[in-house]
């Protein structure tokens, strides 16, 4: 597989995950809610390469979709399968692997780790997979416009700063699918445009799909599939 | 970066606790090396391999009651007794006198040194093996006729020391003694003969007068009384340890044996050393379990005040062995920095007794081995550690809920 690609396309990696599907998966605090939706209590699937809006109300479970398919959160009925594998069914290691090589998630509440810089944070993921070189990390700060801001611990920069740090730090990592979760929540416009211009490259770059979950906005993305949670 | 991932882990660690587990744990192993380091120190005092050939050899017989006077099998035993006495597990093997059962007088022919002299005697032999170093001419040829005997050394002290001094006679060496030939007049079973006799060595543990064993069985054949009882009433138990406690409480209770263990006294010394030094590693260990006990809660509230972090990084990519890793290197380096401050406090009070026990006219043996055992403990509380670490961190959710 990496042979047919180039290496430093795709960062050096063996296997390549297709699709992310849930199938009848109901939150256990939606359990007794009839609302109609696109994706609780129906057969979805996401396949690499798409990109997928989710739009949702607050309280409608989006941060939860994120949680349960990256493993963060078992509250749920249903199945989720990553290609043929069921969650529950994978090891801590395999586990290590997803997270390392398949899936990347901009988290809603940013899991940055305050004490440490906004350099620091990235290096801390791409250290995992070398996937970027310290240029095209530099590189990615720059477009993002915080190189003054680099060294500063992450705590102390504001949330649209801290956004974009985790974005970056997201892209650093070989994935099939990213899971954005409002990651422009605290972003102006021109942000919002370098940042997803950002994104879509690194998309293409890697041929993945994009799960972003949205209270409305629908932002600059060519999207496969608009689904309502 | 794996810098990185250590300042984020090792942040909260607890610099009271980490002092309070230190000074603890210092405090334990040093004494628990302390007394190791002496235990090995004084082991040759007590040591089997280092005694005498016959210092394992003690000897049994009963007590002679003043009915024995009327009955002497009182003092022999009977053979469930000697079966008994088989079955300990500190006797190695088990032998007896053999008596002669006839007559013996010795003389001296006039000489220029030796008085004239002429005694009643007796004889017994005892197993080869049992005597430690055999003098050369230790054997009994029939048409030899010279007939090597051995004397217990406190003979020979009681007539250099005692006997010569206050009737005016000279003293003798063991070498003169050696020397002398005297004539042997045995009878028995209606016969009587003279033989050359010669004392060809001195035992220090045997208490009788010893002839070779071949000898004894030829001489009793000969001259033997059939009415003669032969009856068993000293027996030769070889120990593995004669300081073996066990020995003590067999005999202790059976009032009616009489045991002639020279190690009798040095055992019950070496049974207190131990017990003190048994006692002092318990101190040793009292003190230390808390702080291990201390180091295990460090290690909880640690883990448990980072379990944020633990799970982001878990959630980032991170395997949990690999998260463990800054948590075992810290305990590890802790551990090492304890061990070398507690190894060098217990080579402290080494010094300090080494020189009383050097008074006592024996080597110490090497400080090495207990640097090894401080190694290999060491290594075990670390390990303790290292798999409390790894069982907290497996414990962690991705994240904590909510």
């Amino acid at each position: 597989m990496t042979k047919l690609l180039p290496k430093a396309e795709v960062c050096n990696r063996g296997s390549v995950m297709n699709s992310i599907r849930l199938s009848g998966v109901t939150p256990r605090f939606l359990s007794d809610n009839n609302a109609t939706s696109d994706i609780w209590r129906q057969e979805v699937a996401f396949r690499k390469g798409d990109n997928y809006l989710v739009a949702a109300h607050s309280g409608s479970g989006k941060s939860s979709l994120v949680a349960y398919i990256c493993g963060e959160r078992t509250d749920y009925s249903g199945d989720i399968l990553l290609d043929d594998h069921r969650v529950e069914t994978l090891k801590p290691r395999r586990w290590n692997r997803v997270r390392q090589q398949h899936i990347s998630c901009i988290f809603q509440g940013l899991r940055l780790f305050a004490d440490l810089s906004a350099w620091e944070n990235i290096v801390l993921k791409n250290n995992l997979t070398n996937c970027k070189s310290n240029g095209e990390i530099m590189q990615m700060i720059e477009t993002a416009g915080l190189s003054a801001k680099k060294d500063e611990k992450a705590g102390k920069l504001s949330f649209g700063q801290q956004q974009r740090i985790a974005i970056i730090r997201a892209l650093c990592q070989p994935f099939d699918f990213l899971l954005a979760d409002e990651p422009f929540s605290h972003l102006d416009d021109a942000n919002i445009s370098v940042m997803s211009r950002m994104m879509t490259s690194e998309l293409h770059r890697q041929g993945a799909g994009m799960i972003l979950c949205s209270l409305g906005a629908s932002y600059p993305f060519a999207y496969r599939q608009h689904l309502k949670l | 970066m794996r810098n990185t991932i250590h300042k984020l882990l090792q942040q909260h660690i607890s610099i009271t606790q980490t002092a309070g587990y230190a000074f603890a744990a210092v405090t334990g192993m040093s004494i628990i090396f302390a007394a190791f380091s002496f235990s090995t120190d004084i082991r040759p005092l007590f040591a089997p391999e280092t005694q005498l050939f016959n210092r394992e050899i003690m000897v049994i017989n009963k007590k002679v009651s003043p009915a024995a006077l009327f009955n002497s099998s009182l003092t022999a035993f009977t053979d469930d007794e000697i079966e008994e006495l088989r079955q300990q597990p500190f006797v190695r093997s088990l032998a007896y006198f053999t008596p002669g059962r006839f007559q013996v007088k010795a003389f001296t022919e006039t000489s220029g040194q030796m008085p004239r002299m002429s005694t009643d005697l007796f004889f017994e032999s005892v197993p080869d093996r049992l005597i430690g170093t055999l003098p050369e001419q230790w054997s009994w040829d029939e048409n030899n006729s010279v007939i090597s005997v051995m004397l217990p050394r406190d003979y020979l002290n009681l007539y250099n020391f005692g006997f010569s001094g206050s009737q005016g006679l000279p003293q003798l060496s063991e070498s003169i003694v050696q020397q002398v030939s005297f004539k042997i007049y045995l009878t028995g079973n209606g016969k009587r003969e003279t033989f050359t006799g010669k004392i060809t060595g001195f035992t220090d543990h045997l208490n009788t007068i010893l002839v070779p064993e071949a000898f004894m069985q030829w001489a009793n054949d000969r001259f033997g009384e059939s009415d003669h009882p032969s009856r068993i009433s000293r027996l030769i138990i070889e120990a593995d340890n004669p300081a073996d406690p066990a020995i003590a409480s067999f005999f202790a209770a059976r009032e009616n044996y009489l045991l002639n263990n020279n190690k009798g006294e040095q055992g019950k010394l070496s049974y207190i050393l131990k017990m003190l030094i048994i006692i002092v590693i318990t101190v040793g260990f009292l003190i230390l379990l808390p702080a291990v006990g201390l180091m295990f809660l460090s290690i909880h509230l640690l883990v448990y005040k980072n379990r944020e972090v633990l799970g982001n990084l878990i959630l980032l990519g991170y395997g949990r062995s690999r998260l463990a890793m800054p948590y075992s290197i810290f305990a590890l380096a802790l551990n090492i920095v304890i061990g070398m401050f507690s190894l060098l406090l217990a080579y402290y009070a080494r010094v300090l007794y080494a020189g009383k026990i050097s008074t006592l006219g024996f080597d110490l043996s090497g400080f090495g081995i207990t640097v090894v055992f401080a190694a290999v403990f060491v290594w075990a509380v670390t390990l303790l550690d290292i798999l409390w670490i790894h069982r907290r961190i497996n414990r962690i959710d991705i994240p904590a809920r909510g």
